[in-house]
């Protein structure tokens, strides 16, 4: 009854190992591909906002030509299309960090996403000052909210609800910024505004020029506007 | 997923690996798959001695009497011995009532050890050329003796496995079993082509007598003694072939608590009897030592990462963001990619193997895909209890 041991399968296992590895580096190249793409989008779409400078000479306009800054029906008018104008990109820029954010929590901080939340950041600060001079020049009832939090921050977690439900108040009217003080060594706006606002730790609230640490909640925020 | 990048691309791989070659197995052996040795006339049929253990089965062993008595089979060459262990119910006076159509009783003094000492003294008296061991709530169809006997014209044969298929499934517990059940006798038919068969399932098996006296009975100390009775006869390089035709109904636990109770026993004794005979993870045992058991063992750890993984991310709130469209394509890279391959051939492997069974019915394909997903989970949590038992020293009984 005992037999000699059937001997190992050798062509079969090679087999096996040859198309398990022709089908492991096709899926491993396939899903870099399909990474890679993705990337790609954030970056359009980042690059689209970013070169979109038309809000930007409207408010050349609004500051020193004379024909708009003498004519106040003019100027007026002036102010709400370009308020007009940078809403709607502001929202697809709060849309974008929205994916952004969620693209960070699955993919981690890897080099690829630290590119993509550089050039994030820089067109947030971007929006962030231009909003500031509009609110000067055309006396916009606004809230302006620059938030700094960082990606492992227990105390930052509450905030993000606190935040929300702030901006539920008058969503137009409320606009927050949000910077990543972990990107802030590697990531020139970052880094500025919290050296401007004096910020080294995370959560810090900034309204209207007027900073906040620790916890809040939507009442004290609203005594800040 | 959040664990190191170099554990996930070694558990994929390793997955890939075992499903291609399940594939390249069923690829190889199709022609031979439904060919089994015709059947012996009478004259040649080799005598059996059928032993059945039986400890407070009075609601099923008339049944399985009657199956037995079904057979076709020779009756002057047949054996049949029940070996009560010592029930408390109507067991005894049921399987008396038999004693007309000589079917034997033999009043076992129960051990504590269970069902494998009863076994033994069934085995220890039993005259034929043959032993069938046959569970007293499963029921043998009427050819499948003389199909498994007709086996053992090869005399390199020492052991052949029936098909092992759950009898009237009505819930969905006992229908998802039913489709596990067909895969696995489907898979062990496979297994029988590189020696690589690692039980001997107590529903119905059959053996040849002498072996028993080469390799001893049946463990004492194994609550798992039809698996460990094929790792020692793959141990002394014994032929264990499996049959797709010779089929045989069982019982299957109806309520979830029972299953429970019924794989953290055949975990906890599938443990014991690996190590017990670890030396067949050796390439002196071909197939069987070099991956066949290896891969049952990461088998069980990607079972455990996956569900880790579902269970780590339900915690940490990112189970649910799955549900959208976003995150799934943020999440995607090499290791999704190639998880999503491997989950296409397992389907592709459950839709070829549904083709191959008869009973479409049975494998409908919601019932087929339910048991994909489900079983997954399933089988990690009888896991988790049994890590469980064996932490807190429970002793297991059969």
């Amino acid at each position: 009854m005992e037999e000699p041991r059937k001997p190992f399968s050798i062509s079969l296992h090679v087999t096996a190992l040859i198309l398990s590895i022709i089908v492991f580096v096709f899926g491993i190249g396939i899903g870099n591909y399909l990474a890679g793409q993705v990337n790609n989008s954030f970056y359009t779409e980042i690059d689209s906002l970013q070169t979109s400078n038309v809000n930007l000479e409207f408010l050349s306009l609004l500051e020193s030509d004379p024909s708009v800054t003498s004519n106040a029906i003019l100027h007026t008018q002036m102010c709400n299309a370009v308020e007009q104008s940078a809403h709607s990109l502001g929202v697809q820029t709060a849309d974008v960090g929205r994916r952004l954010r969620l693209f960070e929590q699955k993919r981690g901080q890897g080099a690829d996403v630290l590119a993509l939340e550089q050039r994030y950041f820089a067109l947030e600060a971007r929006d962030y000052l231009f909003w500031k001079r509009l609110k000067t020049l055309c006396n916009t009832n606004l809230t302006l909210v620059v938030y700094f939090f960082k990606t492992e921050c227990n105390e930052c977690t509450p905030f993000d609800t606190v935040l929300a439900d702030f901006k539920k108040q008058d969503p137009p009217g409320i606009l927050i910024y949000s910077f990543n003080l972990d990107y802030a060594p590697t990531t020139p706006s970052t880094s500025m505004l919290s050296s401007i606002y004096k910020v080294d730790a995370a959560p810090a609230i900034i309204i209207n020029d007027k900073k906040l640490n620790g916890n809040t909640t939507v009442e004290e925020l609203n005594k800040l506007v | 997923m959040t664990s190191l990048p170099i554990v996930e691309y070694v558990t994929v791989f390793v997955a890939l690996y075992a499903t291609i070659f399940y594939f390249l197995l069923l690829f190889q052996s199709r022609r031979k798959l439904y060919s089994e040795p015709s059947l012996l006339p009478d004259s040649t049929l080799p005598s059996v001695s059928i032993v059945i253990p039986v400890l407070n089965e009075a609601g099923t062993i008339s049944k399985t009497l009657d199956s037995v008595l079904n057979l076709n089979y020779p009756k002057s060459k047949l054996e049949i011995i029940v070996v009560d262990d010592e029930s408390t119910d109507d067991t005894v006076n049921e399987v008396q009532s038999f004693a007309k159509y000589g079917v034997k009783l033999v009043r076992h003094v129960h051990c504590g050890v269970g069902k494998s000492s009863a076994l033994n003294a069934g085995i220890r008296i039993a005259t034929g050329e043959l032993i069938a061991t046959l569970d007293s709530d499963s029921f043998p169809s009427r050819d499948s003796l003389r199909r498994l006997a007709s086996f053992f014209a090869d005399n390199s044969i020492t052991a052949v496995t029936a098909a092992v298929k759950v009898y009237s499934p009505r819930n969905w517990l006992e229908k998802l079993q039913s489709v596990e059940y067909l895969f696995v006798f489907f898979t062990r038919r496979l297994l029988s082509f590189v020696d690589s068969v690692t039980v001997t399932p107590g529903p119905m098996s059959v053996f040849r007598k002498n072996v028993f006296d080469k390799v001893g009975l049946f463990d004492e100390t194994s609550i798992l003694e039809d698996q460990e009775m094929a790792y020692r006869l793959q141990a002394r390089n014994y032929k264990i072939l499996s049959s797709l035709s010779a089929e045989v109904y069982t019982q299957v636990p109806a309520k979830f608590s029972d299953l429970l109770r019924q794989r953290v026993r055949w975990n906890r004794g599938g443990m014991r009897n690996v190590f017990k005979h670890r030396k067949l993870l050796n390439p002196r045992y071909g197939d069987l030592g070099i991956v066949i058991l290896p891969m049952s063992l990461l088998t069980v750890i990607l079972i455990f990462a996956i569900f880790a993984s579902v269970i780590w991310q339900i915690i940490s709130g990112q189970f649910f963001s799955w549900f959208s469209l976003e995150a799934f394509i943020y999440t995607l890279g090499g290791i999704q990619v190639v998880s999503a391959i491997l989950l296409l051939i397992g389907i592709a492997w459950l839709l070829i193997g549904r083709k191959l069974f008869e009973d479409k019915q049975l494998v409908s394909l919601p019932r087929l895909f339910a048991f994909l997903f489900a079983y997954t989970y399933f089988t990690s949590i009888f896991w988790i209890a049994t890590i469980g038992e064996e932490l807190f020293g429970k002793k297991q009984k059969w």
